[in-house]
């Protein structure tokens, strides 16, 4: 009898069995089924979140032996960490899929198939425990997205596919000789082969070993967050994909790579992490800067989302590597309105793009006009994305900044621009799409949202709103797993290079939240 | 006292060679009046063999090690069995196609087998040199199988100059040793002249990587794979790559066992270690950068096979241990499921058109949609092959590797991963003709029932071993790393 997170990890594939017995020619039976197999997913997951206490250790832990003469169990488990990127790939499983409707017309079936796939690979991923079992859910999500980028993307889909995949897989099979590597040497020390995070999350490894391995590991997870100068497989797969998959690889493929950082490269390697950490934010820095000025100046709108994705990711990397409670939970709060607010904007361009077969800013303008209610969405999650207070990119942004300043203050303050850049970008892009007159006679009578794009939106401009307003029982959930992991590098990261001045206004700042 | 010439263990350990050896003569001589029942014949001798082999006595040594029948050789002649199944499987229908349905095509396919059994089991210098000549003479003939195209007769051509030439090599080498310890049988030799018997050695082996296709000595693989006829390419990508492992692990165990054998020890591990390194190097990588350029399928998998060839040296090289004969063994059957069920899919998809194959992958357009199983076998056989989880190559590779870093040999893995990598561009190119695009002039696909048997039993394997790479739940062979790790063990 399986827990909660088996059930989740093997709804979908029973969903694609209950496929298999749908004819592919009734595409509205298939896509019913779809719909209802990831509406229960997400049912499923929701006493997660209830029930889940905080501990800061794994709950909702299951083990059983896969295959023991290798080492390797099934082990999976959550903590403040995973439990909200579970409930965000849940949350956006029935949503995306509804928002893909329409818009996929040929080989529905396949379609459905490779996305349900896809969703065992990504919970998989989420929950393991083992980093083997991780290893196998990574690789499993790699199949299904090249799928969904190179069938039902656009014109230069199988580049983009082809070019995504052997990104990911070089970085991932380097991991994948790290992690023997890192076996081994934990099995020298204990006597016997295993995978299990928990096992070989202490194992001290000498420093020049880490650094190898760390490498490896960082690589892996810097090609899929993506940061700085890896990150050129993302415009290409963000914007061949259809839809529904650019808002799945946003929402919840990239936070992929940040989540290995903090489960895996950081704790497992710590003093590494700790010497590569001025790199790592070095490039994080380099992403969200030049992200933020390449999105600047796309005249495709669905190119800009994808380079504002880079820019986000690099404060989640940043926030990672500040080392403090404040900086991680911002981290982990970036990656979840990111997942909300960009995967938001990837449904919006797809809604224009349903309409009228083109994402050139050029071709629109004055859009407020005839779709007031779609211009009011898109304003909203615009705001979201840029960090408005009250909406969910603020409160992350917000304590990335606060927490790398506590360390860095030169690093918060180079972020910080980043943050004006991406005022100036999305608000922008704003006003040429939706104000001024209207240019192209196509744009005059544009039908405003249907029913079934507001359903889907909805959910989710209400999960920005509360992530914006509400963001404490959030962050309560993740202390104590966020402190556990910065006690598991640790390095006195959090008393170093604080000066007088900076933890004055640190305690001012604690003072206020504890007001609060 | 001298074990005995003869008895009832000899006999009952003889018994799998004279089954498939006197299977192969009736089975030719059927072709004399009743040429159709070929297929049924050789079914029924694989299926006595099958039996024979579970009689077999585990522990026979007999005539200077000509005959040696351990759990290795069973293990080995098992996995040869398989691999025959699946030729039978492919043969038929393409045969049948062909207009060249003859008995006399199986009876020489029993033939090879008989000799890679007997490859597989034998620690005896001669008896390793017939067998060699009884595997390829056989195969020479089928790869020529297919007489009005000119690339078969090509093929039958190179593949006998060249493996001639390599046996004549392989027999220059055991005269050498011959003459330094005076003894053929590999498991005796002693002392003797050091510089002789390293020569010998070396000879020895520059014959196996013939065989083996392992660079540099593999310009012949990819226009004999590709001439010969699809089952016969298939046969010698699985079956005899089987059975020449089978035979290097053996021989490369005796060189390397110092310790046990302080005097059989005739490679110098100073000297062997480097040059094995740079073969599983070179073969690996030249396999997988030749094969990035192909646009003839079948041709890519002949490069992939000689790619998969660099993995398993991988295996061979001892380092810091010894050689890794579970590794191998291991690997061996994963890649037996993978390669037999991707040759299965091009054996359905090579009709010929004017006497020649079409295999170019861009008439593969769309075949994914058009036979949603075969298209989604053939993904699985490639993403196996690419190593990526959960399929039998994947695990395959784990333990390889795996080994591979126990004993010292990270650099190695590191360049086979990405090897691994660089080859899932060219697995994923097939995949992306499969799904991703079209074409006015779709392949003919045959819906031959052998066909649609082997990719099933392929798949099954390739799926059972993905996830379940310890349980095997045959009988006989309850946890399948138990078996290959029993089998090795009666390796010195």
């Amino acid at each position: 009898m399986g827990g909660i997170l088996t059930t989740l990890i093997f709804l979908p594939l029973a969903g694609m069995l209950l496929l298999a017995f749908v004819p592919g020619s009734n595409a509205r039976a298939v896509r019913l089924v779809t719909l209802l197999v990831t509406v229960v997913l997400f049912l499923v997951s929701v006493p997660l979140a209830w029930e889940f206490e905080g501990t800061g250790g794994m709950e909702f832990e299951e083990r059983a032996p896969w295959v023991p003469a290798f080492g390797i169990s099934y082990h999976v488990g959550i903590d403040g960490i995973s439990l909200f990127l579970l409930l965000l790939t849940t949350f956006l499983a029935p949503l995306v899929y509804l928002s893909a409707w329409n818009a996929i017309t040929s080989r529905v079936k396949e379609f459905a198939l490779f996305y349900l796939l896809l969703h065992t690979g990504m919970i998989g991923a989420f929950v393991a425990l083992d980093l083997f079992l991780f290893y196998v859910f990574w690789e499993l999500m790699l199949v299904p997205m090249a799928f969904l980028i190179g069938v039902w993307g656009g014109e230069r889909r199988i580049y983009a596919a082809v070019k995504f995949v052997l990104y990911t897989v070089v970085g991932s099979l380097l991991m994948l000789a790290a992690l023997l590597v890192l076996a081994r040497h934990a099995a020298e020390a204990s006597g016997s082969l295993s995978f299990d995070w928990a096992d070989l999350v202490g194992t001290p490894v000498p420093r020049t070993l880490q650094m190898l391995l760390f490498g490896a590991f960082a690589l892996a997870f810097a090609i899929k967050v993506p940061l700085f100068p890896f990150h050129t497989w993302l415009p290409d797969a963000h914007v061949e994909a259809p839809t529904a998959g650019s808002a799945i690889l946003a929402g919840i493929l990239l936070k992929m790579g940040t989540y290995g950082f903090l489960r895996y490269a950081m704790p497992l390697f710590p003093e590494a992490a700790q010497a590569a950490a001025p790199l790592l934010a070095f490039l994080a820095l380099v992403g969200i800067v030049y992200g933020a000025l390449v999105a600047m100046v796309q005249d495709d709108v669905k190119k800009l989302v994808a380079y504002s994705s880079v820019s986000h990711l690099g404060f989640v990397v940043l926030g990672l590597f500040a080392f403090n409670t404040s900086g991680i939970q911002g981290a982990i709060y970036v990656m979840l309105a990111h997942g909300l607010s960009t995967s938001a904007l990837f449904l919006l361009v797809g809604v224009m793009y349903e309409r009228r077969h083109t994402r050139l800013i050029s071709e629109y303008g004055g859009l407020a006009r005839p779709m007031p209610l779609f211009a009011a969405f898109f304003l909203v999650t615009t705001l979201a994305s840029i960090g408005l207070p009250a909406l969910c990119g603020f409160v992350g942004e917000f304590l990335v900044l606060f927490g790398t300043f506590r360390v860095h203050p030169g690093r918060a303050a180079i972020a910080a621009t980043g943050v004006v850049l991406g005022a100036v970008y999305m608000l922008w892009m704003f006003r040429r799409v939706f104000f001024g007159p209207i240019t192209a006679d196509a744009n005059r009578n544009l039908r405003d949202l249907s029913l079934r794009e507001i359903v889907v939106l909805v959910p989710l401009l209400v999960g920005m709103v509360v992530l914006g307003v509400r963001p404490m029982p959030l962050l309560d959930r993740m202390e104590k797993a966020v402190e556990r992991h910065i006690e598991m590098m640790r390095g006195d990261a959090r008393a170093e290079a604080e000066t007088p001045e900076i933890r004055f206004v640190a305690e001012a700042v604690d003072s206020m939240e504890e007001a609060r | 006292m001298s074990p005995p010439l003869f008895g009832p263990d000899i006999l009952r350990a003889l018994l799998p060679f004279i089954v498939v050896a006197v299977g192969a003569t009736l089975t030719t001589l059927l072709g004399a009046w009743r040429t159709r029942l070929g297929l049924a014949a050789a079914v029924a001798v694989l299926a006595v063999a099958v039996l024979a082999l579970r009689g077999a006595p585990e522990s026979v040594r007999a005539w200077e090690g000509a005959l040696v029948l351990d759990r290795f050789s069973l293990v080995f002649m098992a996995l040869l069995l398989g691999a025959a199944f699946f030729t039978l499987f492919l043969s038929e229908p393409v045969l049948r196609r062909e207009g060249r349905v003859r008995a006399e095509y199986y009876g020489l396919l029993l033939f090879s087998l008989s000799g890679m059994f007997l490859l597989v089991s034998t620690t005896n210098l001669l008896m390793i040199f017939l067998a060699l000549e009884l595997l390829s003479i056989p195969l020479y003939v089928l790869c020529g199988y297919a007489r009005e195209d000119d690339r078969s007769i090509e093929a039958a051509m190179k593949y006998f100059v060249l493996g001639s030439f390599s046996s004549a090599i392989f027999l220059f080498g055991a005269a050498l040793l011959f003459g330094a310890t005076g003894t053929i049988d590999l498991a005796a030799m002693h002392g003797g002249d050091r510089l002789l018997g390293a020569a010998g050695v070396l000879l020895l082996l520059v014959g196996f990587f013939f065989k083996a296709a392992a660079v540099p000595f593999h310009m012949w693989a990819p226009d004999v794979y590709d001439g010969a006829p699809t089952p016969i390419a298939s046969f010698m990508a699985t079956a005899v790559k089987i059975a020449t492992f089978g035979l290097l692990l053996r021989v490369l165990s005796f060189a390397f066992a110092a310790e046990a054998h302080p005097a059989a020890a005739f490679l110098d591990r100073e000297a062997a270690e480097p040059a094995l390194r740079w073969i599983a190097i070179l073969t690996m990588s030249v396999g997988n950068l030749s094969a990035l350029t192909q646009n003839n399928v079948k041709r890519m998998l002949a490069y992939s096979s000689i790619a998969h060839a660099g993995y398993l040296f991988l295996g061979l090289i001892p380092g810091s241990g010894a050689v890794d004969g579970a590794g191998v063994t291991y690997y061996l059957v994963a890649y037996l499921f993978m390669t037999s069920g991707a040759f299965a899919v091009i054996a359905a998809l090579s009709a010929r058109e004017g006497g020649r194959e079409v295999l170019t992958v861009d008439r593969f357009a769309g075949v994914g949609y058009r036979r949603p199983f075969l298209g989604l076998a053939m993904t699985i056989f490639l993403v196996s092959l690419a190593g990526i989880p959960p399929t039998a190559g994947f695990f395959g590779k784990y333990l390889l590797f795996r080994g591979a870093i126990d004993r010292g040999l990270t650099g190695l893995v590191v360049i086979a991963v990405l090897n691994s990598a660089l080859s899932l561009y060219y697995y994923l190119r097939v995949v992306v003709f499969f799904y991703m695009k079209e074409t006015d002039r779709p392949a003919a696909i045959d819906d031959a029932l052998g066909f649609r048997l082997a990719m099933i039993a392929a798949l099954a394997g390739v799926l059972w071993i993905g996830f379940m790479p310890d349980l095997f739940g045959l009988p006989g062979i309850p946890s399948l790393l138990g078996w290959v790790q029993a089998s090795v063990s009666s390796l010195p």
